[in-house]
């Protein structure tokens, strides 16, 4: 090759380079605010977003124990407000690492839920197991606030919605689901976690300013066309998990074999069940049967896990009472929660999606002209078949 | 070359020879019926082996002798003897360690007396081992030779002579098994062999440049080794070695990118614990090559591929660092090959302390100083020593990650993803004499398989390689 | 140069499992389902179906071509040169067609999925000297690259499908076929486009080793795509039913359920990188093919004749984007358009017929062959002949005799 051949070569290959070089936007990790978490509210016509962003303020000496900082942004869209974030910090807001998005009461209570999330469901970047949930008061406060094991406020969150180890008793509902759910589908409704928090009155972080405490999550909140619709809560919130989701419930109920040697009620735990969701359509007749097989044991002091099929057989036998009565408290939370979507006309056990699959474009003819009929029309049949 | 009938014109070959003459070039004449004239080379010819086998027979008994050829009958016999005419290779036998036997001044008795002087055979520094045999090549093409020889013993076992080089001329071995290796192969690397037209050839890496796959490959295409055993062990898997005077290094071809996974001991342990040895030394040579790549790319990019417990790792270690990621990287990579190159030059007692100071002192100075982060320094020093798993392209593969590391720090994921399947692609086009370079894998051949990352047992090993041109590809019946 | 073409049949298969997948995952259920919905599966699997009568048939062609001829020598042998460029033309169109979707689509997936911010060129060049460097080093290194890196692309691929099944709802799926199957039946002919991967193989009809005959591992080789893809559509609308339309790139939105923890981040974006690789080894045979239908259109046969064909493939690609909208246009005018039924002559008429014209050619090859043969032994004999003659003379004049 001659000479003059290599330096055209080389002078290609650095222009091209060059070019290249030049031409790919890089942001490396120091330039960014990784968000880990954020809240959402709506004040003042406005939005305010309040972010957990990862920041290195501890000592280098001890890497990987990485502090947060929260920042807040205020925009007329959540876009804005974390322009605004960028402006103040001088970093890039980025979420490819959001573990919880927070919508405050101001937002999923008064205002139409696609319109937050729209810029989370267009990003193909963005997780789908991102926990998205309500909070039961100001989301910013809450992702400020510290908890006693996790101090920050996200991880607490996600590790409390997502569980540890596929252990939760709370229903999950992703930003996938609850949006299909409400787009297309004639039930048109979805459901999102409502998350609490109670301040520990003990303990004040003087240090960080952050209140310190707990967060909860014993209800979701149900949403019909992207509007709020209610909150369950209670039975109702143990019956919709129960005919949903693989989530793990334990109950204490009367054992009739109690007495002086063991104690009259039982805690017992469900560890495997078998759902069977049904419809039948009959000219104005709905019938919509829940066939609900439930194994259960004795809870253990160690393992109070739901769903581990090879547990280790309780050595103290269950009666049959004890049986017979966790049927009927299972029953009595499955009509409770159905008799709830009824009273709030939110369709969120999904039963004119059902009809839809089983009977199609002839269901929706239907359900136009008779656009009440699975909150008026509908029996339930709820068969809970308890084994041990 | 000149023949008799050529010099007798202007000079007879002795004359010619004599004219020629070094000072450490001994000359002999003895008065017989006819004078016999002994040249030998002082220092390349063995004293004893002259005075014993040449001088003492020939004063003793051949003083009557008229021509070379009563000489080689009824005097000589316990050294190899040859009659030469010829006065180019007179002088090519008599500059290698021969003494040459004039009694006509036109025509010579060669008689190898070639000193065996030089280092013992001892185990190679470049491949220790735990099992098997422990000698190693020395830099007499002799001793070579018979040490090939005591491994494969019989008449197969072909050897052919060439000389190269105008002023060095070295003499190259070509050694094969007539019965299992391609005589095409053989026959195309001595005609290139013989096309060589160089002054000096000083060691076998110069004949390997000339064997390589026109020449300008990347990767290399020449195997090499300094163990006997494995020369015979490739012989018997129908390839060729090449064994070039002065050199303890033995070329093999056509060689394969996977005999760099196979290791020298590989064939004396258990099949199962080599196989796990080898999956991971391509694991980590793979890991190596790509992980300084992969990391700048994802800090640069895609720190959301990064799982968020590492990702605050990093995030803390890096965030007061003054470089850029890619910078901080490269720089990393070429400090760890400043020692490494360092290191090899360094005299051997100054070499392993001052080398514990480059990697500890400097590495960890540079973090706590906050000039370069903890991950890179880890990635880079794991990159680096990881390489050595596959020893022949070590050098090659650290061009190849650094080249990587540009261009993930340029173009992220994307262009590493090019850059890997543009190299795949260049590796699986190139061929050393007809054998596909990243055979068994592609081209997939499922006989050969069995002894590339897998390793079964050596009596399940039915076939020789199928990638590689043979006569007999049957190894056990 | 460019370098060897053979390719074994096995190697065919393996080219074939990943390059019907490596498209379709990109954008085809997303189009499938905005068109036909949650019947997107059923219509995947007709067209599937279609497509593996034509190869069926194309297998038998391959297999009656002993004399290894190229498709264009079989046709214009047969039928007429200028039918044999006008097919070749009409493939080269939807060679380009299908990879200007391709490329641009594959782009999306590190512009939008990854963040790789950038422009078009920046992006577009790499992957344009990457696939002129492949097709230089010969369609055999292809082939070996697949092999390669089959192993680790199907593993991709099946993780993601596979561990994203827990996450999917099979009542997205319902009601089947709502509008019954002539509902399907009638959105069919605006997805053929997107279909016939396997016409490819014709390009290759001289490449093939004459010692090989096992044909029906590529039968085998397309079932098992075939049941890759319709795999992906199946859990593409189980996993996102009513919203599937509204997505852009399924198979980057299918991955990301396979991680349900928060926080392990995005690792499945490490599998969908080792599976873009298919989407470039398709890239790389597309732009083969059409070069070489460019090469049989204008009698190209020298070496820099044949680059710059490849290079004017490149260009158009690169440049077209640039001038229109390619989903758009491609959209209307070939997926929706008139377009289709221009393409259909390659996809639905061609692969029938050539059994029957490779026959043909076969019959006057053996003609050919039988004339050079006869004439052969006329010669020998009259050589035979002569020498014998002049024998007799030399031994008659030896005797004396005149």
């Amino acid at each position: 090759m001659s000479a003059l051949k290599r330096i055209g070569i080389i002078l290609i290959v650095g222009t091209v380079l060059a070019l290249i070089s030049s031409s790919f936007l890089v942001v490396p990790i120091s330039k960014r605010a990784i968000i880990v978490g954020m809240g959402i509210d709506y004040v003042d016509n406005q939005y305010v977003v309040m972010c957990e962003v990862l920041s290195a303020e501890s000592s280098s000496d001890t890497p990987g124990t990485s502090t947060t900082i929260v920042i807040s942004g205020v925009g007329e869209t959540i876009t804005d407000a974390l322009e605004d974030i960028h402006v103040k910090t001088g970093q890039l807001p980025s979420l490819g690492q959001c573990c919880v998005v927070l919508l405050g009461e101001s937002i999923y209570k008064y205002q139409q839920m696609n319109l937050p999330l729209s810029l989370f469901t267009h990003s193909v970047a963005f997780k789908d197991n991102t926990v998205i949930a309500c909070f039961d008061g100001n989301a910013c406060q809450a992702i400020s606030a510290t908890t006693a094991v996790t101090p920050s406020p996200s991880f607490a969150l996600s590790q409390l919605i997502q569980g540890s180890q596929q252990r939760t008793s709370i229903p999950k509902s992703t930003l996938i689901k609850f949006i299909s759910k409400q787009h297309d589908n004639p039930s048109m409704s979805g459901y999102l976690s409502v998350v609490t928090f109670t301040p520990d009155q003990q303990i004040n972080d003087d240090k960080t300013k952050h209140t310190q405490g707990y967060f909860d999550c014993k209800s979701i909140a149900v949403f019909t066309d992207y509007m709020y619709a209610g909150t369950v809560s209670g039975d109702e919130y143990h019956g919709f998990g129960l005919v949903t989701d693989k989530t793990f419930h334990s109950y204490i109920v009367n054992d009739e074999q109690g007495g002086s040697v063991f104690p009259p009620k039982a805690s017992v735990g469900i560890f495997t069940k078998r759902l069977n969701k049904d419809v039948e359509w009959q000219g104005q007749s709905i019938t919509f049967t829940i066939k609900c097989n439930l194994r259960i044991d004795r809870t253990n002091t160690d393992e109070t896990g739901k769903l581990f099929k090879f547990i280790n057989k309780s050595t103290l036998p269950i009666d049959n009472s004890v049986l017979v009565n966790t049927r009927d408290r299972v029953t009595e939370q499955i009509n409770k929660t159905y008799q709830f979507s009824q009273q709030l006309k939110c369709d969120y056990l999904e039963i004119s999606n059902m009809l839809y699959q089983k009977y199609g474009s002839e269901w929706l003819d239907y359900v136009i002209n008779h656009p009440n009929s699975v909150f008026e029309d509908v029996t339930l049949d709820v068969q809970v078949e308890v084994t041990r | 070359m000149k023949t008799l009938s050529q010099t007798i014109f202007d000079m007879n070959a002795l004359n010619q020879l004599v004219k020629e003459s070094t000072p450490d070039m001994r000359i002999r004449h003895l008065s017989g019926v006819k004078q016999i004239t002994v040249l030998s080379l002082d220092g390349m010819s063995d004293d004893t082996y002259v005075s014993t086998q040449v001088v003492q027979p020939i004063v003793e008994m051949g003083l009557n002798c008229k021509t070379t050829h009563q000489l080689s009958q009824k005097v000589i016999f316990a050294i190899k003897c040859d009659s030469v005419t010829l006065v180019d290779k007179m002088r090519e036998l008599f500059y290698n360690g021969y003494t040459l036997v004039f009694i006509s001044p036109d025509e010579c008795l060669a008689l190898d007396t070639r000193t065996t002087l030089g280092r013992n055979i001892v185990q190679p520094p470049t491949s220790n081992v735990t099992k098997g045999p422990r000698e190693g090549f020395v830099e007499s093409i002799k001793v070579n030779i018979t040490l090939l020889r005591k491994r494969i013993k019989g008449p197969e076992l072909h050897i052919e002579y060439v000389t190269v080089g105008k002023h060095t001329n070295t003499m190259v071995a070509i050694c094969y098994i007539s019965s299992i290796a391609s005589q095409e192969i053989a026959d195309k690397i001595v005609q290139r062999i013989k096309a060589i037209t160089v002054d000096g050839v000083l060691d076998s890496s110069y004949i390997s440049s000339y064997l390589d796959h026109r020449g300008i490959t990347l990767f290399r295409m020449v195997g090499t080794t300094e163990k006997p055993d494995v020369v015979a062990g490739k012989m018997l898997e129908g390839r060729i070695a090449v064994i070039v005077d002065g050199s303890p290094i033995v070329l093999t071809i056509p060689y394969l990118f996977v005999e760099d996974i196979q290791g020298p001991e590989d064939y004396y342990g258990s099949p199962e614990i080599i196989t796990v040895n080898r999956i991971l030394r391509s694991l980590s040579a793979v890991i190596c090559v790509i992980l300084p790549s992969l990391y700048v790319s994802l800090q640069l990019f895609n720190y959301q591929i990064i799982p968020l417990k590492f990702l605050i790792t990093i995030f803390d270690a890096t965030q007061n660092i003054p470089f850029n990621p890619l910078v901080e990287m490269v720089v990393v990579l070429v400090i760890f090959d400043i020692l490494r190159e360092a290191n090899a030059r360094m005299p051997s007692i100054a070499g392993l302390s001052l080398s514990l100071i480059g990697a500890v002192v400097l590495g960890d100075a540079a973090v706590r100083a906050g000039l370069l982060g903890a991950p890179a320094v880890m990635i880079g020093a794991l990159s680096g020593i990881g390489l050595y798993t596959m020893p022949n392209n070590t050098l090659l593969l650290t061009l190849v990650r650094l080249v990587l590391t540009f261009i993930g720090g340029i173009m992220g994921l994307f262009g590493l993803s090019l850059a890997v399947v543009a190299i795949l692609a260049y590796m699986v086009s190139l061929s050393s004499f007809g054998a596909p370079y990243l055979a068994p894998f592609a081209p997939d051949i499922s006989s050969d398989r069995k002894d590339a990352l897998i390793k079964v047992p050596l009596s399940k090993m039915y076939k020789r390689p199928q990638s590689i041109k043979q006569k007999n590809d049957t190894r056990i019946k | 140069m460019i370098g060897d073409n053979n390719i074994k049949i096995k190697q065919l298969m393996l080219l074939i499992i990943l390059i019907i997948p490596g498209g379709k995952y990109l954008s085809l259920p997303i189009v499938m389902a905005r068109g036909i919905g949650r019947d997107s599966p059923y219509a995947c699997l007709i067209l599937f179906a279609i497509d593996l009568l034509m190869l069926l048939c194309i297998v038998w062609a391959l297999n009656l071509n002993t004399y290894r001829k190229s498709v264009y020598e079989i046709i214009s042998s047969t039928l007429s040169p200028i039918v044999a460029k006008i097919i070749m033309g009409i493939f080269a169109l939807f060679l380009l067609v299908r990879l200007s979707y391709l490329m641009v689509y594959s782009i999306d997936i590190f512009s939008s999925t990854f963040s790789i911010k950038t422009n078009w060129l920046a992006f577009i060049i790499p992957v344009a000297i990457a696939v002129i460097f492949m097709i230089s080093r010969g369609m055999t290194a292809v082939a070996r690259l697949a092999q390669i890196l089959f192993a680790f692309i199907i593993i991709a691929q099946l993780t993601m499908l596979i561990l994203s099944i827990p996450q999917t709802d099979i009542g997205n799926l319902q009601p089947v076929l709502d509008k019954g199957i002539g509902g399907v039946l009638r959105k069919l002919p605006d997805y053929t486009l997107w279909y016939g991967d396997c016409l490819i193989l014709l390009f290759f009809a001289d490449c093939i080793p004459k010692n090989e005959e096992k044909y029906g591992i590529l039968v085998a080789g397309f079932g098992i795509s075939a049941a890759i893809c319709i795999g992906l559509s199946v859990v593409y609308i189980g996993l996102f039913g009513s919203y599937a339309k509204y997505n852009n790139l399924a198979m980057s939105k299918v991955s990301q359920f396979i991680i349900q923890q928060t926080t392990l981040g995005r690792l499945d974006w490490l599998m969908l990188v080792i599976w873009s690789v298919s989407v470039l080894i398709k890239i790389v045979m597309f732009s083969f093919c059409c070069m070489r239908s460019i090469n049989h259109i204008l009698n190209i046969t020298t070496q820099i004749g044949k680059y710059i064909s490849l290079i004017a493939v490149m260009v158009i690609i690169v440049v077209l984007p640039l001038l229109t909208d390619v989903k758009q246009l491609v959209s209307d005018a070939f997926s929706t358009g008139w377009g289709k039924y221009v393409f259909w002559v390659c996809q639905y008429l061609l692969p029938p017929l050539l059994p029957l014209l490779v026959c043909r050619t076969n019959k006057r090859e053996q003609a050919d062959n039988n004339i050079i043969l006869n004439s052969k032994s006329k010669l020998k004999k009259l050589v035979d002949g002569d020498a014998q003659q002049q024998t007799n003379m030399a031994d008659s004049i030896m005797r004396g005799q005149p």
